[in-house]
């Protein structure tokens, strides 16, 4: 996307001046970001510094204390429904019904966004491609699955209903270097169709080959906005503007 | 490191229970139930062995021999269980066979550990037992000494004859998991078979304690056959007979110590081999692909309702504690009611002709507390999900749905269980029809509040915004105390305010009604809120 489009266009995501305790600890103080239709927007930090509780609010696992998320528009507080409408999310833990087949997890799932059996049965198949599935290990119960196997099925069941908005925390863990490349081509080929990425990864090298723009917190507030376009060079020294935002040289403690 | 992996086994085995409040309540639970149990096991006991030498000269030493044979066979049972966990624990061998410990340990540590168990076992079992008989004999100190060891020298063929089994447990349950129909049939058959057991068990107290001859339940065909099939029973006989009986005591400790290590033996082999299979990753192999699915796409509604009768009926959690129990519910209350029944015409007519509604009381109370105990369990409907949570809670589904899902499952199959048992209980003559219109009247006013009151339970034991009050337990507690209390309106009024029937019913049928349905309708009117504020953490 051109710079000047970036700027035209109306955010997909949104979040305003998130704020979130538990008890009396702190953890977002006043997260604000836009993300972009067509972008892959990276969003990385230490641990602790407030990623997780992020993306759990955005996706509707918690609620913020006070702030705004918008998805496409719709405040997420006020229609909750339609903004998860517009989400597919991958948890960092594959997360599926270990009782059920990989095939009966995705009917549930598609089911759940009210989709039609054509669309269901067309993305099904562009899905098990893509993931390199095929429909034995489909019809075993999840719980016989490895952990990549699972990731795969929890990869395949965020897109099956084709979301607006992919949301994925750390998504590479447990998958061989053959689905990881997918994954990334995945990654880059939804925001070329005009559609949204917002990922989470500690994971640099993934961050800096994928993402269009970076932002990264601390202290529970986005600490540096990084836009790849107007500072390509950037791409390659991420993990040092990781560190120094951190107060800490590479490599040390 | 041996005593390492020994409290290995041990954290495996143990269950988290929370808080320390909830950790402490547990405990004082369990010493109560097995005080409790040990008291009606002696009291058993001592009550046969009284009415059995009045009847019969050798029976007494034949039916101990019975006694801690069926306890040894429980004990091996209760040991076979553990040792498939511990032997088929495919996490534990992930982790510990990358590291530098010898095998033999590992499989030493196991076997040990069961051992344990099974010493644990049989000190509340057979020691109780085995003292009991002496004290009534007033037998030498040697003999208590005796008992006290008697747990661990029994364990040396419960380890082996338990990890044998094990292994045909195992590969017999993996069969049967290929038909959910089959796992449904066979555990609802194990539980039928153990209210009959339960039943038998229950007859043969109320005998102890009452004053009937032991000959009506044992003649003495019975308890000839039982005096020639004793020696059989080993390796439990062999080693009574040395102690008590003392007629072969060198032949008798050898053949006891010849079996014990035969199947100890049998067991450390099979145990070895297992760990060996395990190394060589052929012990959990990729199983064959399930039948070809269908790819229907549901309406939201049903795919829930879908997902949650598979999560009541295919997860194996829920087989034994909600399932099976739920088949076994009519056969449970007709055997208990019907016994209760037994003792009232023949041993309490007194009281049965004085205070009429004393008996439907306590069907009453056996109806609603097996009833509410079997469905407190799937009171529980959002920590049935575990961790999948987060999907409810980031799938576009209206409460409205979830609600419905999560309650309209276990509350039908409930209900449908409950008029079973009724239905079983008035046509086989246990109850009356006004019995028969409060159990399903009160029962289903139970059913449905403590379902309302799990949900809200589980959402707030999710939302960070409330101090932690425990709803959880509260609901467990009200399933047994609202029976309790309707049997105790029963009593007062009946026995004390010595009301006419129609009064005692309308009371204990109004009472919870009024109480309930209030409390019922404001938290279904609170659940959306509750719903909304629940957070769940994907990690």
């Amino acid at each position: 996307m051109e710079e000047k489009e970036l700027e035209t266009l109306s955010p997909i995501l949104e979040a305003r001046d998130l704020h979130k305790s538990y008890g009396k600890h702190e953890v977002l103080k006043g997260v604000s970001f836009s993300v972009y239709p067509g972008e892959v927007f990276g969003f990385i930090g230490k641990n602790g510094a407030g990623k997780s509780t992020t993306i759990d609010c955005l996706v509707g696992l918690k609620n913020v204390d006070s702030g705004e998320i918008l998805i496409d528009g719709i405040d997420a507080r006020k229609d909750p429904l339609d903004a998860k409408m517009e989400i597919g999310y991958v948890p960092s833990e594959p997360v599926a019904y270990e009782v059920m087949t990989g095939n009966e997890y995705l009917q549930f799932v598609a089911s759940s966004y009210l989709m039609y059996q054509e669309a269901f049965d067309s993305n099904m198949e562009f899905l098990k491609k893509k993931f390199m599935i095929g429909d034995d290990d489909l019809n075993r119960r999840i719980s016989e699955y490895s952990h990549g196997m699972k990731q795969k099925v929890c990869l395949m069941a965020s897109l099956i209903h084709n979301p607006k908005v992919w949301v994925l925390d750390e998504p590479t863990v447990g998958l061989d270097i053959m689905v990881y490349e997918t994954l990334m081509g995945m990654l880059r080929d939804f925001a070329l169709h005009g559609k949204t990425v917002f990922v989470t990864s500690h994971n640099i090298d993934l961050v800096s080959r994928v993402c269009n723009r970076v932002a990264i917190i601390n202290n529970g507030v986005v600490a540096e906005l990084i836009d790849f376009k107007k500072e390509p060079l950037k791409r390659r020294n991420l993990g040092k503007i990781f560190f120094s935002t951190y107060g800490k040289k590479e490599g040390e403690e | 490191m041996f005593l390492e992996l020994l409290r290995k086994e041990y954290l495996l085995r143990r269950k988290s229970e929370g808080s320390k409040a909830a950790k402490v309540g547990f405990f004082l639970a369990r010493v109560a139930f097995v005080a409790l149990f040990v008291a009606v096991l002696v009291l058993i006991v001592l009550g046969l062995d009284r009415k059995i030498l009045a009847y019969s000269r050798y029976g007494s030493f034949d039916f101990l021999v019975l006694l801690l044979f069926i306890l040894f066979l429980v004990g091996t049972i209760y040991t076979a269980l553990g040792a498939r966990k511990t032997l088929f624990d495919a996490g534990d061998e992930s982790i510990v066979l990358p590291l530098p410990i010898p095998s033999s340990s590992i499989v030493a540590a196991k076997l040990v550990y069961l051992a344990m168990e099974s010493v644990a076992f049989g000190f509340l079992t057979a020691t109780p037992v085995l003292l009991c008989y002496g004290a009534a004999r007033g037998y030498v100190p040697q003999y208590y000494v005796f008992s006290l060891f008697y747990p661990l020298l029994l364990s040396l063929a419960s380890v082996g004859l338990g990890t044998l089994l094990s292994v045909g447990l195992e590969y017999l349950l993996r069969l049967i998991r290929k038909s959910l129909v089959a796992e449904i049939v066979l555990s609802s058959l194990l539980v039928i078979a153990l209210c009959y057991l339960y039943s038998f068990v229950l007859q043969m107290f109320w005998n102890s304690l009452g004053d009937a001859s032991v000959g009506g339940m044992f003649p003495a065909s019975f308890l000839d056959g039982l005096h020639a099939a004793r020696v059989f029973f080993l390796p439990v006989y062999s080693l009574l007979d040395a102690v008590l009986e003392k007629t072969n005591i060198l032949s008798d400790i050898f053949l006891f110590l010849g079996v014990s290590f035969t199947l100890l033996t049998a067991g450390i082999i099979v145990a070895s081999l297992l760990l060996g299979k395990a190394q060589i990753g052929s012990l959990n192999a990729k199983k064959p692909a399930g039948p070809k699915n269908d790819g229907k796409v549901l309406a939201p509604k049903k795919a829930l309702l879908k997902k949650e009768a598979l999560l009541l009926f295919v997860d194996e959690g829920n087989l034994f504690s909600y399932t099976a129990l739920l088949i076994a519910y009519p056969f449970l209350c007709l055997s208990v009611v019907s016994t209760l029944q037994n003792v009232f015409a023949e041993n309490l007519t007194f009281y049965a002709s004085y205070f009429p509604n004393l008996f439907p009381g306590i069907a009453l109370l056996m109806i609603l507390l097996f009833g509410g105990a079997i469905n407190v369990t799937a009171s529980g409907a959002l920590s049935r999900e575990k961790r999948n949570l987060v999907l409810l809670k980031t799938a576009p589904l209206p409460f409205k749905d979830i609600f419905l899902s999560k309650a309209a499952v276990p509350f039908a199959c409930s209900e449908v269980s409950l008029l079973v048992t009724c239905l079983a209980l008035l046509i086989a003559g246990a109850i009356q029809g006004s019995v028969f219109a409060s159990a399903l009247f009160l029962g289903t006013l139970l059913f449905t509040f403590t379902l309302l009151y799990g949900l809200y339970a589980d959402m707030k034991k999710a939302s960070p915004r409330l101090k932690k009050f425990p709803h959880a337990t509260l609901n467990a507690a009200l399933s047994f105390l609202v029976p309790a209390l309707v049997f105790a309106a029963f009593f007062l009024l009946d026995v004390f305010a010595r009301l006419p029937s129609y009064a005692v019913y309308l009371v204990a049928n109004l009472v919870p009604l009024l109480v309930l349905a209030p409390l019922g309708f404001l938290l279904y009117r609170a659940l959306p809120k509750a719903f909304r504020e629940m957070e769940v953490s994907a990690t």
